[in-house]
Protein backbone atom coordinates (compact mmCIF):
# COMPACT_ATOMS: atom_id res chain seq x y z
CA UNK A 1 0.00 0.00 0.00
CA UNK A 2 1.02 3.58 -1.05
CA UNK A 3 1.48 6.00 1.91
CA UNK A 4 -1.87 7.59 0.44
CA UNK A 5 -3.53 4.45 0.42
CA UNK A 6 -2.34 3.69 3.97
CA UNK A 7 -4.22 7.29 5.14
CA UNK A 8 -7.27 6.41 3.03
CA UNK A 9 -7.53 2.48 4.76
CA UNK A 10 -7.39 4.34 8.32
CA UNK A 11 -9.80 6.50 7.05
CA UNK A 12 -11.90 3.85 5.89
CA UNK A 13 -11.46 2.10 9.19
CA UNK A 14 -12.83 4.51 11.23
CA UNK A 15 -15.73 5.83 9.25
CA UNK A 16 -16.52 1.85 9.72
CA UNK A 17 -16.38 1.73 13.27
CA UNK A 18 -18.37 4.67 13.23
CA UNK A 19 -21.01 3.28 11.31
CA UNK A 20 -20.65 0.17 13.73
CA UNK A 21 -21.73 2.56 16.99
CA UNK A 22 -24.84 4.16 15.03
CA UNK A 23 -26.31 0.74 13.88
CA UNK A 24 -25.53 -0.56 17.37
CA UNK A 25 -27.26 2.89 18.83
CA UNK A 26 -30.38 2.02 16.10
CA UNK A 27 -30.97 -1.38 17.48
CA UNK A 28 -30.84 -0.52 20.62
CA UNK A 29 -33.49 2.26 20.19
CA UNK A 30 -35.84 0.20 18.42
CA UNK A 31 -35.64 -2.52 21.61
CA UNK A 32 -36.19 0.09 24.17
CA UNK A 33 -39.06 1.94 21.91
CA UNK A 34 -40.58 -1.90 21.73
CA UNK A 35 -40.75 -1.86 24.99
CA UNK A 36 -42.15 1.06 26.07
CA UNK A 37 -44.69 0.98 23.13
CA UNK A 38 -45.82 -2.77 24.62
CA UNK A 39 -45.98 -1.40 28.73
CA UNK A 40 -48.34 1.45 27.47
CA UNK A 41 -50.62 -0.92 25.46
CA UNK A 42 -50.83 -3.34 28.01
CA UNK A 43 -52.06 -0.64 30.34
CA UNK A 44 -54.46 0.72 27.98
CA UNK A 45 -55.94 -2.50 27.71
CA UNK A 46 -56.01 -3.24 30.92
CA UNK A 47 -57.70 -0.10 31.72
CA UNK A 48 -60.16 -0.50 29.45
CA UNK A 49 -61.07 -3.96 30.43
CA UNK A 50 -61.35 -2.93 33.96
CA UNK A 51 -63.48 -0.02 33.23
CA UNK A 52 -65.89 -2.59 31.10
CA UNK A 53 -65.87 -5.65 33.88
CA UNK A 54 -66.18 -2.83 36.84
CA UNK A 55 -69.34 -1.19 34.74
CA UNK A 56 -70.78 -4.63 34.58
CA UNK A 57 -70.13 -5.48 37.69
CA UNK A 58 -72.52 -2.48 39.03
CA UNK A 59 -75.46 -2.45 36.79
CA UNK A 60 -75.82 -6.12 37.43
CA UNK A 61 -75.79 -5.69 40.93
CA UNK A 62 -78.35 -2.20 40.37
CA UNK A 63 -80.79 -4.48 38.83
CA UNK A 64 -80.28 -7.40 41.38
CA UNK A 65 -79.92 -5.66 44.44
CA UNK A 66 -82.41 -2.70 43.23
CA UNK A 67 -84.84 -3.34 40.51
CA UNK A 68 -85.29 -6.81 41.77
CA UNK A 69 -87.03 -6.25 45.51
CA UNK A 70 -88.75 -3.64 43.95
CA UNK A 71 -90.20 -6.32 41.35
CA UNK A 72 -91.02 -8.94 44.33
CA UNK A 73 -92.75 -6.22 46.11
CA UNK A 74 -95.00 -5.18 43.26
CA UNK A 75 -95.96 -9.11 42.72
CA UNK A 76 -96.88 -9.23 46.48
CA UNK A 77 -99.41 -6.42 46.38
CA UNK A 78 -101.10 -7.63 43.29
CA UNK A 79 -101.49 -10.59 44.65
CA UNK A 80 -102.57 -9.46 47.60
CA UNK A 81 -105.54 -7.46 45.32
CA UNK A 82 -108.72 -9.72 46.48
CA UNK A 83 -111.57 -9.35 43.98
CA UNK A 84 -114.79 -11.90 43.12
CA UNK A 85 -114.92 -10.56 39.70
CA UNK A 86 -113.42 -13.23 37.19
CA UNK A 87 -112.05 -11.17 34.32
CA UNK A 88 -110.28 -9.21 37.55
CA UNK A 89 -108.90 -12.46 38.69
CA UNK A 90 -107.87 -13.61 35.45
CA UNK A 91 -106.06 -10.00 34.67
CA UNK A 92 -104.01 -10.43 38.22
CA UNK A 93 -103.00 -14.16 37.22
CA UNK A 94 -101.48 -12.88 33.99
CA UNK A 95 -100.01 -9.48 35.37
CA UNK A 96 -98.42 -12.22 38.24
CA UNK A 97 -97.13 -14.38 35.89
CA UNK A 98 -95.85 -11.38 33.86
CA UNK A 99 -93.78 -10.42 36.74
CA UNK A 100 -92.12 -13.68 37.37
CA UNK A 101 -91.33 -13.76 33.54
CA UNK A 102 -89.59 -9.98 34.32
CA UNK A 103 -87.94 -11.35 37.16
CA UNK A 104 -86.59 -14.41 35.55
CA UNK A 105 -85.18 -12.18 32.68
CA UNK A 106 -83.48 -9.59 34.60
CA UNK A 107 -82.07 -12.51 36.51
CA UNK A 108 -80.59 -13.77 33.34
CA UNK A 109 -79.43 -10.53 32.25
CA UNK A 110 -78.17 -9.63 35.31
CA UNK A 111 -76.18 -13.19 35.12
CA UNK A 112 -74.86 -12.58 32.04
CA UNK A 113 -73.45 -9.23 32.86
CA UNK A 114 -71.74 -11.06 35.51
CA UNK A 115 -72.45 -14.47 37.13
CA UNK A 116 -73.06 -14.97 40.92
CA UNK A 117 -71.39 -17.76 41.00
CA UNK A 118 -68.46 -16.65 39.73
CA UNK A 119 -68.52 -14.18 42.16
CA UNK A 120 -69.65 -16.38 44.88
CA UNK A 121 -67.82 -19.60 44.31
CA UNK A 122 -65.27 -19.07 41.79
CA UNK A 123 -64.47 -19.88 37.66
CA UNK A 124 -64.77 -23.93 38.12
CA UNK A 125 -68.11 -23.78 39.84
CA UNK A 126 -69.09 -21.22 37.43
CA UNK A 127 -67.90 -22.68 34.50
CA UNK A 128 -69.64 -26.00 35.44
CA UNK A 129 -73.01 -23.89 35.54
CA UNK A 130 -72.57 -22.31 32.67
CA UNK A 131 -72.13 -25.09 30.73
CA UNK A 132 -74.43 -27.54 32.33
CA UNK A 133 -76.91 -25.09 31.47
CA UNK A 134 -76.13 -24.99 27.34
CA UNK A 135 -75.86 -28.97 27.32
CA UNK A 136 -79.26 -28.70 28.33
CA UNK A 137 -80.76 -26.38 25.42
CA UNK A 138 -78.11 -26.66 22.74
CA UNK A 139 -76.73 -29.53 20.00
CA UNK A 140 -73.37 -28.66 21.20
CA UNK A 141 -71.85 -31.53 23.35
CA UNK A 142 -69.38 -29.36 25.34
CA UNK A 143 -67.24 -31.13 28.16
CA UNK A 144 -65.65 -29.70 30.52
CA UNK A 145 -63.12 -30.79 33.29
CA UNK A 146 -60.95 -28.74 35.44
CA UNK A 147 -57.74 -29.92 37.73
CA UNK A 148 -59.10 -29.52 41.38
CA UNK A 149 -56.36 -27.37 42.37
CA UNK A 150 -56.63 -24.16 39.86
CA UNK A 151 -57.00 -21.66 42.35
CA UNK A 152 -56.63 -17.96 40.76
CA UNK A 153 -57.29 -14.16 41.51
CA UNK A 154 -60.85 -12.76 41.43
CA UNK A 155 -59.66 -10.28 38.07
CA UNK A 156 -57.97 -13.39 36.17
CA UNK A 157 -61.27 -15.61 37.03
CA UNK A 158 -63.29 -12.33 35.54
CA UNK A 159 -61.11 -13.25 32.36
CA UNK A 160 -60.67 -16.16 31.96
CA UNK A 161 -64.46 -16.47 32.65
CA UNK A 162 -64.89 -14.03 29.75
CA UNK A 163 -62.92 -15.78 27.10
CA UNK A 164 -64.29 -19.17 27.49
CA UNK A 165 -67.56 -17.43 27.37
CA UNK A 166 -66.65 -15.68 23.81
CA UNK A 167 -65.01 -19.36 22.90
CA UNK A 168 -68.32 -21.16 23.37
CA UNK A 169 -70.36 -18.59 21.37
CA UNK A 170 -68.17 -18.65 18.47
CA UNK A 171 -67.99 -22.71 18.60
CA UNK A 172 -72.09 -22.36 18.61
CA UNK A 173 -72.11 -19.20 16.05
CA UNK A 174 -69.87 -20.15 13.51
CA UNK A 175 -68.22 -24.06 13.85
CA UNK A 176 -70.79 -26.35 13.52
CA UNK A 177 -69.21 -28.61 15.68
CA UNK A 178 -71.13 -31.47 17.70
CA UNK A 179 -68.51 -31.42 20.18
CA UNK A 180 -66.33 -29.34 22.48
CA UNK A 181 -63.64 -30.33 24.97
CA UNK A 182 -62.73 -27.64 27.42
CA UNK A 183 -59.69 -28.59 29.73
CA UNK A 184 -58.41 -26.19 32.94
CA UNK A 185 -54.83 -27.56 34.06
CA UNK A 186 -52.13 -26.71 36.11
CA UNK A 187 -48.82 -27.08 35.10
CA UNK A 188 -45.42 -25.52 36.72
CA UNK A 189 -46.53 -22.07 37.10
CA UNK A 190 -48.87 -21.64 34.43
CA UNK A 191 -52.47 -22.61 34.05
CA UNK A 192 -53.22 -24.20 30.48
CA UNK A 193 -56.34 -23.51 29.20
CA UNK A 194 -57.13 -25.95 26.21
CA UNK A 195 -59.96 -26.08 23.87
CA UNK A 196 -61.06 -27.96 21.17
CA UNK A 197 -63.77 -28.16 19.05
CA UNK A 198 -64.77 -30.53 16.09
CA UNK A 199 -66.04 -27.92 13.63
CA UNK A 200 -65.71 -26.34 10.30
CA UNK A 201 -62.27 -24.28 11.84
CA UNK A 202 -60.87 -21.24 10.20
CA UNK A 203 -57.93 -19.51 9.90
CA UNK A 204 -57.20 -17.43 12.50
CA UNK A 205 -55.04 -15.17 11.42
CA UNK A 206 -56.45 -13.98 8.00
CA UNK A 207 -59.99 -13.92 9.86
CA UNK A 208 -58.79 -11.84 12.80
CA UNK A 209 -57.69 -9.19 9.53
CA UNK A 210 -60.84 -8.87 7.62
CA UNK A 211 -63.15 -9.85 10.22
CA UNK A 212 -64.76 -6.99 11.83
CA UNK A 213 -65.94 -9.19 15.42
CA UNK A 214 -64.51 -8.13 18.50
CA UNK A 215 -64.14 -11.60 19.82
CA UNK A 216 -61.21 -13.10 18.52
CA UNK A 217 -59.43 -9.70 19.61
CA UNK A 218 -60.76 -9.68 22.95
CA UNK A 219 -59.26 -12.84 23.87
CA UNK A 220 -55.69 -12.19 22.58
CA UNK A 221 -56.42 -8.84 24.82
CA UNK A 222 -57.15 -10.75 28.07
CA UNK A 223 -54.76 -13.31 27.54
CA UNK A 224 -51.81 -10.12 26.80
CA UNK A 225 -52.84 -8.61 29.81
CA UNK A 226 -52.73 -11.59 32.40
CA UNK A 227 -49.40 -11.95 30.58
CA UNK A 228 -49.78 -15.25 29.18
CA UNK A 229 -49.65 -17.01 25.41
CA UNK A 230 -51.72 -18.32 23.16
CA UNK A 231 -52.11 -20.67 20.07
CA UNK A 232 -53.91 -21.10 17.77
CA UNK A 233 -54.44 -24.87 15.82
CA UNK A 234 -57.25 -24.28 13.32
CA UNK A 235 -57.37 -24.98 9.82
CA UNK A 236 -60.62 -24.74 7.55
CA UNK A 237 -62.52 -28.23 7.57
CA UNK A 238 -60.23 -29.87 11.05
CA UNK A 239 -61.57 -28.05 14.10
CA UNK A 240 -60.28 -25.57 16.62
CA UNK A 241 -57.93 -25.75 19.14
CA UNK A 242 -56.96 -23.07 21.41
CA UNK A 243 -53.96 -23.02 24.21
CA UNK A 244 -53.67 -20.43 26.59
CA UNK A 245 -51.05 -20.79 28.85
CA UNK A 246 -51.52 -18.03 32.03
CA UNK A 247 -49.15 -17.41 34.84
CA UNK A 248 -50.50 -18.15 38.08
CA UNK A 249 -48.80 -15.84 40.23
CA UNK B 1 -7.74 -22.36 2.81
CA UNK B 2 -7.40 -18.52 3.49
CA UNK B 3 -9.63 -16.70 5.96
CA UNK B 4 -11.75 -15.52 3.89
CA UNK B 5 -13.08 -18.96 2.46
CA UNK B 6 -13.25 -20.34 6.06
CA UNK B 7 -15.32 -16.92 7.64
CA UNK B 8 -17.87 -17.36 4.71
CA UNK B 9 -17.99 -21.22 5.93
CA UNK B 10 -19.32 -20.01 8.99
CA UNK B 11 -22.67 -20.11 6.79
CA UNK B 12 -23.15 -23.95 7.70
CA UNK B 13 -23.87 -23.10 11.28
CA UNK B 14 -27.25 -21.57 10.81
CA UNK B 15 -27.77 -23.30 7.52
CA UNK B 16 -27.51 -26.26 9.40
CA UNK B 17 -29.56 -25.88 12.71
CA UNK B 18 -32.05 -24.04 9.75
CA UNK B 19 -32.20 -27.60 7.62
CA UNK B 20 -32.90 -30.06 11.00
CA UNK B 21 -35.11 -27.64 11.82
CA UNK B 22 -36.69 -26.78 8.26
CA UNK B 23 -40.00 -29.16 9.05
CA UNK B 24 -40.98 -27.87 12.13
CA UNK B 25 -40.60 -23.78 11.07
CA UNK B 26 -42.64 -21.51 9.35
CA UNK B 27 -42.92 -21.07 5.65
CA UNK B 28 -41.29 -17.33 5.64
CA UNK B 29 -38.46 -19.02 7.54
CA UNK B 30 -37.90 -21.74 4.93
CA UNK B 31 -37.62 -18.80 2.86
CA UNK B 32 -34.72 -17.73 4.64
CA UNK B 33 -33.56 -21.28 5.09
CA UNK B 34 -33.00 -22.45 1.49
CA UNK B 35 -31.20 -18.59 1.25
CA UNK B 36 -28.91 -19.73 4.21
CA UNK B 37 -28.09 -22.80 1.78
CA UNK B 38 -27.90 -20.30 -1.37
CA UNK B 39 -25.11 -18.31 0.29
CA UNK B 40 -23.38 -21.53 1.05
CA UNK B 41 -23.91 -22.65 -2.46
CA UNK B 42 -22.01 -19.73 -3.81
CA UNK B 43 -19.43 -19.79 -1.78
CA UNK B 44 -18.64 -23.44 -3.13
CA UNK B 45 -19.28 -22.21 -6.37
CA UNK B 46 -17.09 -19.05 -5.77
CA UNK B 47 -14.36 -21.84 -5.05
CA UNK B 48 -14.59 -23.97 -7.93
CA UNK B 49 -14.54 -21.31 -10.66
CA UNK B 50 -11.37 -19.46 -9.09
CA UNK B 51 -10.02 -22.73 -9.07
CA UNK B 52 -10.87 -23.35 -13.01
CA UNK B 53 -11.49 -19.97 -14.46
CA UNK B 54 -9.36 -17.74 -12.21
CA UNK B 55 -12.74 -15.79 -11.34
CA UNK B 56 -15.60 -16.15 -9.88
CA UNK B 57 -17.08 -12.98 -11.09
CA UNK B 58 -19.93 -15.04 -12.93
CA UNK B 59 -20.90 -17.10 -9.94
CA UNK B 60 -20.98 -13.80 -8.28
CA UNK B 61 -22.92 -11.77 -10.37
CA UNK B 62 -25.40 -14.71 -10.53
CA UNK B 63 -25.57 -15.19 -6.67
CA UNK B 64 -26.19 -11.39 -6.84
CA UNK B 65 -29.83 -11.57 -8.26
CA UNK B 66 -30.59 -14.81 -6.79
CA UNK B 67 -29.83 -13.70 -3.74
CA UNK B 68 -31.67 -10.29 -4.28
CA UNK B 69 -35.31 -12.23 -5.35
CA UNK B 70 -35.10 -14.20 -2.43
CA UNK B 71 -35.05 -11.29 0.01
CA UNK B 72 -37.73 -9.39 -1.60
CA UNK B 73 -40.33 -12.79 -1.28
CA UNK B 74 -39.09 -13.32 1.94
CA UNK B 75 -40.08 -9.79 2.68
CA UNK B 76 -42.95 -9.64 0.99
CA UNK B 77 -43.94 -12.94 3.02
CA UNK B 78 -43.61 -10.78 5.84
CA UNK B 79 -45.52 -8.38 4.47
CA UNK B 80 -43.64 -4.90 4.07
CA UNK B 81 -45.04 -4.95 0.62
CA UNK B 82 -48.87 -4.78 2.17
CA UNK B 83 -51.33 -1.78 0.82
CA UNK B 84 -48.59 -1.47 -2.17
CA UNK B 85 -49.07 -4.82 -3.35
CA UNK B 86 -49.41 -3.40 -7.20
CA UNK B 87 -46.24 -2.08 -7.09
CA UNK B 88 -44.16 -5.19 -6.39
CA UNK B 89 -44.28 -7.07 -9.56
CA UNK B 90 -43.16 -3.44 -11.32
CA UNK B 91 -40.41 -2.97 -8.96
CA UNK B 92 -39.26 -6.88 -9.66
CA UNK B 93 -38.95 -5.81 -13.06
CA UNK B 94 -37.27 -2.44 -12.46
CA UNK B 95 -34.38 -4.34 -10.66
CA UNK B 96 -34.05 -7.05 -12.67
CA UNK B 97 -33.53 -4.05 -15.67
CA UNK B 98 -30.74 -2.78 -13.45
CA UNK B 99 -29.21 -5.76 -13.47
CA UNK B 100 -29.14 -6.68 -16.72
CA UNK B 101 -28.00 -3.30 -17.99
CA UNK B 102 -25.13 -3.67 -15.25
CA UNK B 103 -23.73 -7.93 -16.12
CA UNK B 104 -24.80 -7.36 -19.92
CA UNK B 105 -25.16 -3.80 -21.22
CA UNK B 106 -22.42 -1.62 -19.32
CA UNK B 107 -20.05 -4.60 -18.37
CA UNK B 108 -20.11 -8.14 -18.94
CA UNK B 109 -20.87 -11.45 -17.12
CA UNK B 110 -17.02 -11.68 -16.52
CA UNK B 111 -16.19 -9.30 -14.23
CA UNK B 112 -17.44 -7.70 -11.22
CA UNK B 113 -20.37 -4.92 -11.96
CA UNK B 114 -20.91 -2.65 -8.78
CA UNK B 115 -23.83 -0.98 -9.55
CA UNK B 116 -26.59 -3.43 -9.29
CA UNK B 117 -25.01 -4.77 -6.25
CA UNK B 118 -24.77 -1.19 -4.48
CA UNK B 119 -28.65 -0.40 -5.42
CA UNK B 120 -29.52 -4.03 -3.80
CA UNK B 121 -27.79 -3.26 -0.69
CA UNK B 122 -29.22 0.03 -0.45
CA UNK B 123 -32.67 -1.77 -1.02
CA UNK B 124 -32.10 -4.58 1.59
CA UNK B 125 -31.32 -2.22 4.03
CA UNK B 126 -34.08 -0.29 3.38
CA UNK B 127 -36.87 -2.65 3.44
CA UNK B 128 -35.14 -4.35 6.73
CA UNK B 129 -35.10 -0.91 8.45
CA UNK B 130 -38.91 -0.76 7.82
CA UNK B 131 -39.52 -4.26 8.93
CA UNK B 132 -37.70 -3.27 12.35
CA UNK B 133 -39.64 -0.20 12.67
CA UNK B 134 -42.61 -2.61 11.83
CA UNK B 135 -42.03 -4.53 15.03
CA UNK B 136 -42.07 -2.24 17.09
CA UNK B 137 -46.15 -1.65 16.76
CA UNK B 138 -46.52 -5.53 16.18
CA UNK B 139 -44.47 -7.94 18.04
CA UNK B 140 -46.51 -8.38 21.38
CA UNK B 141 -43.32 -10.36 23.07
CA UNK B 142 -39.77 -9.98 24.32
CA UNK B 143 -38.27 -8.30 21.07
CA UNK B 144 -34.87 -9.44 21.27
CA UNK B 145 -35.93 -12.75 20.91
CA UNK B 146 -38.05 -12.62 17.73
CA UNK B 147 -37.09 -13.98 14.76
CA UNK B 148 -38.03 -11.54 12.60
CA UNK B 149 -35.87 -9.09 14.89
CA UNK B 150 -33.05 -11.12 14.68
CA UNK B 151 -32.66 -11.48 11.17
CA UNK B 152 -33.93 -7.82 10.41
CA UNK B 153 -30.58 -6.87 12.39
CA UNK B 154 -28.32 -9.09 10.52
CA UNK B 155 -29.50 -8.25 7.06
CA UNK B 156 -29.14 -4.25 8.07
CA UNK B 157 -25.70 -4.92 9.61
CA UNK B 158 -24.55 -7.05 6.72
CA UNK B 159 -26.13 -5.38 3.75
CA UNK B 160 -25.12 -2.15 5.33
CA UNK B 161 -21.00 -2.83 5.89
CA UNK B 162 -20.94 -4.73 2.02
CA UNK B 163 -22.67 -1.11 0.48
CA UNK B 164 -20.06 0.64 2.38
CA UNK B 165 -17.56 -1.99 1.09
CA UNK B 166 -18.78 -2.12 -1.98
CA UNK B 167 -18.83 1.81 -2.55
CA UNK B 168 -15.12 2.19 -1.07
CA UNK B 169 -13.76 -0.38 -3.78
CA UNK B 170 -15.74 0.55 -6.46
CA UNK B 171 -13.53 0.53 -10.23
CA UNK B 172 -13.41 4.50 -10.45
CA UNK B 173 -10.64 4.56 -7.95
CA UNK B 174 -7.76 2.79 -9.05
CA UNK B 175 -6.49 1.01 -6.10
CA UNK B 176 -3.49 -1.59 -4.67
CA UNK B 177 -4.44 -5.03 -4.54
CA UNK B 178 -3.40 -5.37 -1.01
CA UNK B 179 -5.22 -2.14 -0.22
CA UNK B 180 -8.57 -4.34 -1.51
CA UNK B 181 -7.48 -6.74 0.18
CA UNK B 182 -7.81 -5.10 3.19
CA UNK B 183 -11.20 -3.35 3.26
CA UNK B 184 -12.35 -6.61 1.79
CA UNK B 185 -11.54 -7.95 5.18
CA UNK B 186 -13.60 -5.93 6.81
CA UNK B 187 -16.81 -7.48 5.16
CA UNK B 188 -15.41 -11.11 5.80
CA UNK B 189 -15.60 -10.05 9.62
CA UNK B 190 -18.54 -8.64 9.29
CA UNK B 191 -19.76 -11.77 7.50
CA UNK B 192 -19.28 -13.94 10.70
CA UNK B 193 -20.58 -11.70 13.02
CA UNK B 194 -23.82 -11.47 10.94
CA UNK B 195 -23.95 -15.66 10.19
CA UNK B 196 -23.74 -16.34 14.01
CA UNK B 197 -27.13 -13.45 14.54
CA UNK B 198 -28.71 -15.79 11.79
CA UNK B 199 -28.00 -19.03 14.07
CA UNK B 200 -29.35 -17.32 16.80
CA UNK B 201 -32.52 -16.31 15.14
CA UNK B 202 -32.89 -19.87 13.98
CA UNK B 203 -32.86 -20.91 17.58
CA UNK B 204 -35.28 -18.77 18.36
CA UNK B 205 -38.12 -19.80 15.78
CA UNK B 206 -40.98 -20.95 17.71
CA UNK B 207 -41.27 -24.54 18.10
CA UNK B 208 -44.71 -25.73 17.64
CA UNK B 209 -45.98 -27.26 20.70
CA UNK B 210 -48.15 -30.36 21.03
CA UNK B 211 -50.64 -30.80 23.26
CA UNK B 212 -52.54 -34.23 23.62
CA UNK B 213 -55.96 -33.71 24.59
CA UNK B 214 -56.69 -35.80 28.21
CA UNK B 215 -59.97 -36.70 27.48
N1 LIG C 1 -64.70 -22.09 16.54
C1 LIG C 1 -64.80 -21.55 15.33
N2 LIG C 1 -65.03 -22.32 14.23
C2 LIG C 1 -65.13 -21.77 13.00
N3 LIG C 1 -65.03 -20.46 12.74
C3 LIG C 1 -64.81 -19.63 13.78
C4 LIG C 1 -64.67 -20.13 15.11
N4 LIG C 1 -64.43 -19.08 15.93
C5 LIG C 1 -64.43 -17.99 15.15
N5 LIG C 1 -64.66 -18.31 13.86
C6 LIG C 1 -64.65 -17.40 12.72
O1 LIG C 1 -63.91 -16.23 13.09
C7 LIG C 1 -64.69 -15.07 12.88
C8 LIG C 1 -64.36 -14.03 13.93
O2 LIG C 1 -64.85 -14.38 15.20
P1 LIG C 1 -65.11 -13.25 16.28
O3 LIG C 1 -65.48 -13.89 17.56
O4 LIG C 1 -63.94 -12.33 16.29
O5 LIG C 1 -66.32 -12.42 15.66
P2 LIG C 1 -67.88 -12.76 15.73
O6 LIG C 1 -68.12 -13.95 16.58
O7 LIG C 1 -68.37 -12.82 14.32
O8 LIG C 1 -68.46 -11.45 16.42
P3 LIG C 1 -68.46 -11.10 18.01
O9 LIG C 1 -67.60 -12.12 18.70
O10 LIG C 1 -67.89 -9.75 18.09
O11 LIG C 1 -69.86 -11.17 18.43
C9 LIG C 1 -66.12 -15.53 12.90
O12 LIG C 1 -66.95 -14.74 12.09
C10 LIG C 1 -66.04 -16.94 12.35
O13 LIG C 1 -66.11 -16.92 10.93
MG1 LIG D 1 -67.46 -14.15 18.53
Amino acid sequence: MSPQEKDLYKFILIIAVVLGIIIAYFIFSIIRQQRRTLSLNQEKILAEITTLENERRRIASDLHDEIGPLLSAVKLQINSVESEDSNDKMLIDKSSSQIDEIISKMREISNNLMPNTLVRKGLVSALEEFTGTLNKTNQLRINFSADPEVKLSKEKEVNIYRMVQEIIHNTIKHAKATELNIRLQTKDNDLILITEDNGIGFNFDTRLKENSGLGLRNLSSRTEIMGGTHHFYSQPGKGTKYVFELPLG
Amino acid sequence: MDKAFLFSLSVLIPAVIGLIRFRHVDDSYRIFIVFLWLGFIAEIANRLLIVTMKTNAPSWNIYNVLEFLILMTLFRKWQVWKGRERWYLPFLIFSLLIWIADVFIFGNIKQFNSYFGIYYCFIIVMFAITNLNKQITTEKGDIIRSPQFIICIGLTIFFTYRLFVEVSLMPVFSISRDFFQRVFDIQVYVNLLVNLIYAIAILCLPRKRIYINSF
